[in-house]
């Protein structure tokens, strides 16, 4: 070896050489310095054709054993022929827009290359302040539903907009000049050019009649709103002012549709360091609920002490306010006399911050409500019902008097409009009849189903993602849905097939006329009609002063007529029935939507189907296990269905989901499950969704209920940390004060720069399960399908853990979200052979998919089980379907491990942004799927080395911990602890 | 070999029946220079029909996935790492009888010990076989070799399924090379019988590596086998121990635990054993060698397997107690829950198998009566491969987070690819006892004379 320094002289100064030319300008010169050809390989000069030859041969020989190793998919990449200005190949776009507040919230949108990818909430709207619910989540999956109307059909036959729009027409005009009636049924209305829209299309056919129907719904409450305040609205509800909540059978935070709005208000309420004092919440319900799951006191009650209870509160309220409705002197039931005088002692010491709650189908009780609500002064504080002139409700009398005017043979025309009553109307068989005798059935909606089989006219509706819209919240807030995609069907959004059976066109036009018209005087903000059009869809929020009168004088009259009508006693046998709705499916509008449908429920972690919750100890009296198949049947109707031991449900009631058993559906949903609507009853003007004389015999058959959890006890373990409010005020490390004392022969990682963290608050989350399908739909995570579920192979990289303790009649719920924990010293990284899972420098425990061979020893040996394994190829052939892919998250092929990456490509991409503003990145810029989809804000991610950062701030403090600290694998992921409210006084520990 | 006719009052015969060194060729290779009788030909063609059946399995869910198998999010490993795991434990007992019982001049191993290194050798290869269709993606299996590549990608050294990687490749390349080593002297043997220009001539010639059969020859062969088992022999200890740690070196519950590697080896001996038992059984009578592999070997072989049983069985109770006394609430439970659970019948009847079923063995009247011998050999391995399922599965079932509890069931595919691995093993071993000398020859012939009055 020469030293490259080469000193000339003694006292000269050295002179230095870069490179080998600078030393040796001639190549000859420095022949000796390199092996024999190294040279001419490296001047390219000397090649002889025998290289060449043995080069050319090798390529030859190698090149077909490689190629015909590797199979190379072909795929095909198409360049714009127009480049969009605003499109940016690799740049997401965001748009605002909403989904129908009776079943949504306000979203953005993400578009990638002009595909809708991705639903976030969006964080101008005033109601649900960027939370979105599961249901939101998946809405985007079902854009690419491959089951949808492909184009307009007349008879069954494809036909063409015009030809069909013609017939249409004509034939609607024909019914408006024989005098006969054209039957308008849609779902519930809150839009305010919508109602505009159908008030012009009653006006063109004379003798059109709107009815809004919903199979589920809460008309109780509009109906009862109808009698003590004259407006047949819904209530909005606000927990922010409330410190009291009693909720008798309704489950707010999850089925209901403000859950989003009602659980961060809730979430806010939970906080044990917030000013606001003492939060409780009591739930008294007739089967497990996620409210009833989260709520600080609990009761299980039976239907009959339901009515009971609401009737003995009204009734003390009356005796201690001095406030009679009802005559004195009434007799009380003795069902519930002593929980419902204890409650009404607790509501009375919180007048005006109070709030009760009812998810009876029954208007009579919901009146009872209204007067218990009333008493305790919470009209106008907790509880609004505004004056909405921009809504109309379900009202279940007007459908059902309908269905009788189609029966007697007034009716000349129906137009369905995404409404489903062929199956979920409990007489659907006399809708069947009547509807024959409808000559022209019009049908308006997405996919096909039971009704669209028996109409004449298909008209195609697009997916809220294609249209537009606007809907009025009261009191003040209107939000606006905008297409942000062009129609992947010919289909056509069903305001448009309104306009053009009038002749008329292009229903976005309509929408800014009617906000020039109805809100343009109502703001201020912007001066212009075209800034407010731009800002306002651009926001996809509006404020107007329109400030909806909150109604507080109540018509007292009516409540003793309907106390006396509750009273009632009805004899009761055999076991009441109680149908549901399950917190993601609903009243089952989405159910052919694989995301939905593989989303455990939060509270039975049972997939894709529905079940008959029942009593655990009547189950076991009876020889009834998980999966027994029972036949069910009052008489009139009987199903098969298995039965789910379910902790929390009355004895004498069973519950059965609705939304499942369809006939005709996508291949998602088609055949899954039970119906569980012919169960329902029309009466007192409301369809009951409970009905008792209901025996279940045992059929010998049993089934596999696909659950992601199937061991529901935490076996005394440390898992989930929790105190009472009380000893937390004194203490706030109760609960949490044992923590494992670690050595380790090893220093660690190097923890320098940004290193990353979660905090979990186990008090806020309510376990609703959306951040599940967030996570799935940002992660291209496979829908593995029943089967696979029932074999514990379900792919989420999030799980939420759900266990119960105590009294099985009545247990104590916990939920715990669960992902890759990050660890530090990671068990799992250890032990791949090939190093496919490591560390990264910001403290990520990152899966490295290509360099995976599959020996699944990571995934023995992590102690969360977080991670998942394709089993299989997971079918991506469904090339709409295809088109949610997130293009910056890779699709993991079989025989390879998967599991959380903290959403790295959303942490590059926080800070690429910070680098390119120059600016550090600021603490909550990034933020992951699931955390940005929590509506209860339970899931804050930061920088652990930023001593300012709000996740910091939260591990230091005393409600911290790590699940399995002891083991010393140091997680990222760390627990608050869960702190009930509890009261002891109420006799449950 | 003059030193070898001295008379031992005390001890017996080696080789039962009087015979001359050529009687002894004879009586050993002319078993494979004949035609095969017929109980060989359909003993061949049900383990072959076996080992395709198993072969099927595997191009299945090699051609479908792992989810072909019963595992799940919760259980990454069931039949195939227990299969792993009990083939390389069956192997330890070739080793041992070759590599040990050479160093410690135990003269009885002549007769068996060529045998029990051929069921070694198949073994450690049906033990090969899972790790490699046990990964998701099978065809990058190269990728657990520490080769330089353009990507700069290295393996991790720290994975005990590296070390099992070098530790099972090492233990079968000095297992192969010995047996081979130790056949070149019978190879020549076959090679001076057979006709001359027979295809016979040619194949057993070029196995037998020009053997002269002079003297120096012999001196080299006998040191070279000397140093093959000095090398083999830590291999006994070392090659189960590293695979208890693919456990040990865990955090879960049940693996968790530093009893693993002399536990394991132990285990290893005890089933090795068995195998040994249940294969030589069979042999010496189809291939009428009663008087080479006597009562003599197969009581000593008992006796190992007492020994090695109640160490399996303290083994198991150390943990028990381990489990009690370290206060650790999982270990605890995963112990319960293995006596107790939904897997106890996996359990008892490992211990039924492997704690309770040596003891018959103490009786010389169970000892001797080959029946019995030969029932309680496949009992023990039985039990023996039921260990294995219950240390993976049971650990592994119910961990840390009841949450992620589950069940595990094995589909038909990990049926008939265990089954498979049995008609792999026994498909080699019948190819074996046809086509090479499964008694050595040469080193029989030193212990004949061993113990025969004057």
């Amino acid at each position: 070896m020469k030293n490259p320094t080469e000193i000339k002289k003694a006292g000269q100064t050295p002179t230095y050489w870069k490179d080998v030319e600078d030393k040796f300008p001639d190549p000859a010169s420095f022949k000796g310095e390199f092996a024999d050809g190294e040279l001419d390989r490296y001047y390219g000069t000397n090649n002889s054709r025998r290289d060449f030859l043995k080069l050319m041969g090798f390529s030859f020989a190698t090149v077909p054993l490689a190629s015909s190793c590797i199979r190379i998919p072909v795929k095909k990449a198409l360049p714009y022929l127009e480049k969009s200005d605003q499109v940016v190949p690799g740049v997401a776009n965001w748009y605002a827009t909403a989904m129908d507040p009776s079943l949504g919230s306000a979203l953005l949108v993400k578009t990638r290359e002009g595909r809708p990818i991705k639903i976030e909430g969006n964080n101008s709207s005033p109601i649900t302040l960027g939370g979105t619910s599961a249901y939101d989540q998946s809405s985007v999956l079902s854009l690419y539903d491959s089951s949808r109307f492909k184009g307009p059909m007349l008879d069954g036959h494809a036909k063409d907009w015009n030809s069909i729009d013609a017939d249409l027409k004509q034939k609607l005009m024909a019914a408006v000049e024989a005098g006969k009636e054209i039957a308008l049924i849609t779902a519930t209305q809150s839009s305010p050019s919508t109602l505009a829209l159908i008030e012009e299309f009653k006006k063109y056919y004379k003798t059109t009649s709107h009815t809004v129907y919903e199979p589920h719904s809460d008309s109780a409450v509009i109906a009862a709103n109808q009698v003590t305040f004259g407006k047949a609205v819904s209530n909005r509800y606000d927990l922010s002012n409330a410190n009291l909540v009693v909720s008798v059978n309704s489950d707010f935070l999850g089925a209901g549709c403000g859950a989003v709005e009602m659980t961060k208000q809730y979430s806010k309420r939970k906080d044990p360091d917030a000013k606001k004092g003492a939060f409780k919440h009591i739930q008294l319900e007739t089967l497990m609920t996620l409210s009833g799951a989260n709520a600080d006191v609990r009761f299980t009650i039976s239907p009959a002490e339901e009515k009971g209870v609401l009737l003995n509160i009204l009734g003390a309220l009356q005796r201690e306010t001095k406030n009679f409705y009802t005559p004195t002197g009434e007799s009380l039931p003795s069902e519930g006399r002593e929980a419902g005088i204890k409650i009404a002692e607790e509501l009375l010491q919180n007048r005006g911050k109070s709030l009760l709650l009812s998810g009876s189908h029954s208007t009579s009780l919901q009146v009872i409500v209204n007067a218990i609500n009333n008493l305790l002064g919470n009209y106008g504080k907790t509880l609004h019902v505004y004056d909405n002139p921009y809504f109309k409700g379900a009202d279940d009398k007007s459908f059902v008097e309908l269905v009788e005017r189609m029966d007697s043979g007034k009716v000349g025309a129906v137009i369905l409009w995404d409404c489903n009553p062929a199956y979920n109307y409990s007489e659907s068989e006399n809708f069947k009849g009547a509807l024959a005798k409808v000559a022209t059935r019009v049908f308006i909606g997405m996919t096909p189903d039971e009704t669209s089989e028996l109409t004449t006219h298909i008209l195609p509706e697009l997916h809220y993602l294609e249209s537009w819209n606007d809907y009025f919240v009261a009191p003040n807030t209107v939000l606006y849905a905008q297409a942000v995609v062009r129609p992947i069907f010919d289909a056509r959004q069903g305001q448009d097939s309104l306009l053009s059976l009038m002749g008329r066109s292009d229903f976005s036009a309509y929408l800014q006329a009617n906000m020039d018209k109805n809100f343009y005087k109502l703001q201020s903000k912007y001066a212009t009609t075209s800034g407010l059009w731009d800002h306002s869809i651009h926001d996809g929020t509006l404020q107007v002063n329109l400030n909806t009168k909150s109604l507080s004088d109540m018509d007292k009259n009516q409540v003793a007529h309907h106390f006396a009508m509750a009273k009632r006693a009805s004899a009761s046998n055999g076991f009441t029935l109680l149908t549901y709705q399950k917190s993601h499916i609903r009243q089952g509008r989405m159910i052919n939507n694989p995301w939905l449908l593989e989303l455990p429920d939060p509270i039975t972690k049972a997939t894709w189907m529905n079940y008959l919750m029942i009593n655990p100890a009547v189950a076991r009296a009876m020889g009834l296990k998980t999966g027994d198949v029972v036949s069910l049947s009052d008489g009139k109707f009987s199903a098969e269905v298995p039965v789910l031991s379910q902790p929390g449900v009355h004895k004498e009631t069973v519950a059965l989901a609705v939304g499942f058993g369809r006939s005709v559906a996508g291949k998602a949903a088609k055949g899954r499950g039970v119906n569980a609507y012919p169960t329902m009853r029309y009466m007192a003007g409301t369809f009951q969704n409970n009905k008792d004389g209901f025996s279940l015999t045992k059929t010998g058959k049993s089934v596999v209920i696909p659950q992601t959890q199937t061991h529901h006890s935490m076996e005394g373990r440390d898992l989930i940390r929790e105190t009472t409010l009380e000893e937390y005020s004194s203490n706030p490390k109760a609960g949490n004060e044992e923590h494992a004392h670690l050595i380790s022969m090893w220093g660690g990682h190097e923890k320098t720069g940004h290193q990353w963290a979660m905090a979990i608050d186990l008090n806020k989350c309510t376990g609703c399960s959306g951040c599940i399908v967030s996570c799935s739909a940002e992660n291209n995570v496979p829908v593995v399908g029943p089967e696979e579920v029932a074999n514990r192979r379900e792919m989420h990289w999030i799980r939420l853990d759900r266990y119960y303790k105590g009294d099985e009649n009545n247990p104590e719920v916990s939920f715990q979200p669960v992902m890759c924990q990050h660890c530090d010293n990671a068990p799992c990284e250890t032990v791949c052979p090939v190093m496919a899972t490591a560390q990264s420098s910001d403290g990520l425990n990152q899966q490295v998919y290509n360099r995976c061979v599959g020996t699944r020893y990571c995934a023995n040996n992590c102690p969360y089980k977080v991670r998942r394994f394709n089993w299989f190829d997971y079918p991506h052939d469904d090339k709409y379907e295809n088109m949610v892919l997130n293009p910056d998250v890779v699709v993991r092929s079989r025989g390879v491990m998967e599991k959380c990456s903290m959403c790295v490509h959303r942490i590059q991409e926080g800070k690429l942004q910070a680098k390119k503003d120059g600016i550090d990145l600021p603490d909550g810029a990034i933020k992951l799927a699931c955390q940005q989809s929590c509506p209860a804000d339970a899931i804050v991610f930061g920088d652990m080395n930023d001593p300012d950062s709000k996740v910091s701030k939260l591990l230091k403090g005393p409600r911290n911990y790590r699940i399995l600290e002891e083991l010393n694998v140091q997680p990222r992921v760390n627990y608050l602890t869960k702190i009930r409210n509890k009261d002891e006084s109420y006799g449950r520990s | 070999m003059a030193g070898h006719d001295a008379v031992s009052p005390l001890r017996q015969p080696l080789v039962t029946k009087d015979r001359k060194y050529g009687e002894v060729t004879q009586d050993i290779l002319g078993q494979i220079e004949g035609k095969p009788n017929k109980i060989w030909f359909v003993a061949l063609a049900i383990s072959s029909a076996v080992l395709l059946m198993g072969f099927l399995a595997v191009a299945y869910q090699i051609k479908t996935g792992i989810g072909t198998w019963g595992l799940n999010k919760t259980i990454g490993w069931a039949f195939d790492i227990t299969n792993f795991v009990f083939w390389v434990g069956i192997g330890h007992a070739g080793t041992l009888i070759s590599a040990i019982l050479l160093l410690f001049r135990q003269k009885w191993r002549t007769s068996v010990n060529r045998a029990a290194e051929a069921m070694t050798i198949f073994a450690v290869m049906c033990a090969g076989v899972f790790p490699l269709i046990h990964m998701g993606r099978p065809w990058l299996a190269h990728w657990v070799f520490p080769y330089p590549n353009t990507r700069q990608l290295w393996v991790n050294f720290r994975s005990p399924l590296l070390w099992d990687v070098f530790a099972i490749s090492t233990y079968f390349t000095v297992s192969a090379v010995f047996w081979y080593i130790g056949m070149i002297p019978d190879f020549a043997s076959l090679r001076d019988r057979a006709e001359e220009g027979s295809i016979k001539k040619m194949i057993y010639s070029a196995l037998s590596l020009s053997w002269t059969g002079s003297n120096r020859a012999w001196h080299r062969y006998e040191i070279l086998c000397l140093i093959l088992a000095g090398l083999a022999a830590p291999l006994v200890v070392s090659v189960h121990t590293i695979v208890s740690m693919d456990f040990a070196t865990s955090v879960i519950p049940g693996w968790h635990t530093t009893i693993f590697p002399p536990y394991f080896v132990a285990g290893a001996v005890f089933s090795g054993f068995a195998m040994v038992l249940t294969l030589l059984i069979i042999t010496r009578k189809v291939m009428n060698f009663e008087h080479y592999i006597t009562m003599g070997h197969i009581e000593a072989m008992c006796k190992v397997i007492i020994l090695t049983g109640m160490m399996v069985g303290l083994a198991y109770m150390t943990e028990f107690f381990t489990a009690w006394y370290s206060g650790n609430p999982y270990e605890k439970y995963v112990f319960m829950n293995r006596a107790t659970g939904p897997y106890a019948w996996a359990y008892w009847t490992m211990v039924s198998c492997n704690v309770i079923s040596p003891h018959f063995l103490w009786f010389k009247k169970i000892r001797t009566n080959l029946v019995a011998v030969f029932i309680l050999s496949i009992v023990v391995n039985i039990g023996m491969w039921f260990e294995r399922f219950v240390i993976i599965v049971t650990s592994l079932h119910r961990d840390y987070l009841p949450s992620s509890w589950a069940m595990y069931t094995p589909t038909k595919i990990e049926i008939m690819t265990l089954l498979g691995s049995f008609g792999l093993f026994f498909t080699m071993f019948l190819l074996f006892v046809r086509f090479l000398p499964t008694i050595n020859v040469a080193e029989v012939k030193t212990v004949i004379k061993f113990a025969r009055k004057k």
